[in-house]
């Protein structure tokens, strides 16, 4: 067995309505909507786009709620900075799960991405949830932030966490939904991890990867694709400097790892309701990136029946771009 | 919330062997190559491999099993079938 979810947009006044009655919630907002909730037990962050039961929306004054079921023992807010954040692991229950919400472009983000691996309880704790941002438009001008309902708290240099303890007989599985698979194209290697690269080994050859890209005219909107034992994790592009021969990146690249460019995708929208048709039964929480909203177009199309925030970066252990990722409680007896 | 049927059975327990069964080390030295349709398991493995490259050193071998053996016998009802394929 397994718990599905009716998470969905809700108004101001109905989360409201639930904080104050004393449920433990996840939250997907503006900073507009977030900053007028109570305290209480919830933690969230900024975004504005969201997949619902109608497709891609955009909403300033609606919220995504994402309630803790009732069987759960517990759930406990918790923020962190990017120095106390290994503590991520050791706060969060022996069995359960952690919600956990990061601004994107911060500190917390990049001490996330490059250490979350390296850290006691990595993997043995499930760690989900997402990247906070700002509308596209506002890029550069505003600050995505994340809340802390049980402190008060606003922060752009945290992160916000809910760390959820459930029974012995249940169990939390986390997913990915990937749409992008590797290409045919050059292997390509890294000898430091980073958000920022230079130099790279393409072919086993040293090269430069803005060169690279510039050279073959790649087409950026598909990220990097790296195989960890058969599962493909994408590093989406941020930008290329052809003159200062840099590539930036919305997660960092490792070494060990082998990454081609993903074979294009054509149609976002069927490629994830493809990808989800077979599932019998929702997830608890899941998310999906922004990008994907973006290049797919996804406003106002559906991505399958699965629901939940789109997002600066999600996160299923670690730091992913350009995937769905998916939390779901099973009952195991 | 409603509930819905999962391939994850009920009361399916595993007997995870000692950290002393020799097939631990074949699987986080990456001498058994086991992959799994989950990210989680495939993320464990590469997570291994990354670690014993940069220290073979039997201490850490030790180690990386003592963290394989933890996680697998927490999410043994998920991963049965991939323990199956360490073991047989």
């Amino acid at each position: 067995m397994s718990v599905t979810a009716s998470a969905t947009l809700h108004s101001i006044p109905e989360v409201q309505a639930a904080i104050a009655a004393g449920e433990s919630l996840f939250l997907a907002g503006s900073r507009e909507a977030l900053s007028q909730l109570p305290r209480g037990n919830w933690v969230g962050g900024t975004i504005c786009y969201f997949m619902t039961e109608e497709g891609g929306q955009v909403s300033n004054d609606r919220i995504f709620v994402t309630r803790v079921p009732a069987f759960a023992l517990g759930a406990k807010p918790a923020s962190y900075g990017p120095r106390d954040l290994a503590k991520i692991y050791s706060d969060a229950p022996e069995n359960g799960f952690t919600f956990v919400v990061l601004p994107a472009a911060t500190d917390v983000l990049k001490t996330f991405a490059e250490q979350a691996p390296t850290f006691d309880g990595f993997l043995l704790r499930p760690v989900v949830g997402w990247v906070s941002g700002v509308p596209v438009d506002r890029i550069g001008k505003d600050l995505p932030a994340v809340f802390n309902g049980e402190t008060g708290t606003v922060s752009e240099d945290s992160c916000a966490a809910l760390h959820v303890a459930l029974p012995a007989n249940w169990m939390a599985d986390l997913d990915i939904v990937n749409i992008f698979e590797s290409g045919n194209g050059d292997l390509i290697r890294f000898e430091k991890a980073g958000f920022q690269v230079t130099d790279c080994s393409i072919d086993g050859k040293p090269a430069n990867l803005a060169d690279y890209i510039g050279a073959n005219k790649t087409k950026t909107e598909f990220p990097l694709v790296g195989d960890y034992n058969g599962t493909s994790i994408n590093v989406s592009i941020l930008s290329v400097d052809p003159l200062a021969h840099v590539v930036d990146l919305y997660a960092p690249v490792f070494p060990g790892v082998d990454y081609r460019f993903a074979k294009p995708v054509a149609d976002y929208a069927a490629a994830f309701a493809a990808a989800t048709a077979a599932e019998d039964s929702d997830p608890a929480f899941a998310c999906n990136c922004v990008l994907n909203y973006l290049y797919g177009k996804l406003e106002g199309k559906k991505t399958g029946h699965i629901t939940g925030p789109i997002t600066f970066g999600e996160i299923a252990h670690q730091l992913l771009n350009q995937t769905m990722v998916r939390l779901t409680l099973h009952d195991v007896g | 919330m409603s509930r819905g049927d999962t391939s994850i059975e009920r009361g399916n327990s595993l007997t995870i062997p000692d950290v002393s069964h020799p097939a631990w080390a074949r699987f986080v030295t990456g001498k058994v190559a086991v992959q799994c349709s989950k990210a989680t398991f495939n993320l464990l493995v590469h997570s291994n491999k990354m670690n014993y490259e940069r220290d073979s050193s039997s201490a850490n071998v030790k180690l990386l099993i003592a963290k394989s053996h933890e996680f697998l016998t927490k999410f043994q009802s998920i991963f049965a079938n991939e323990v199956a394929t360490i073991f047989k």
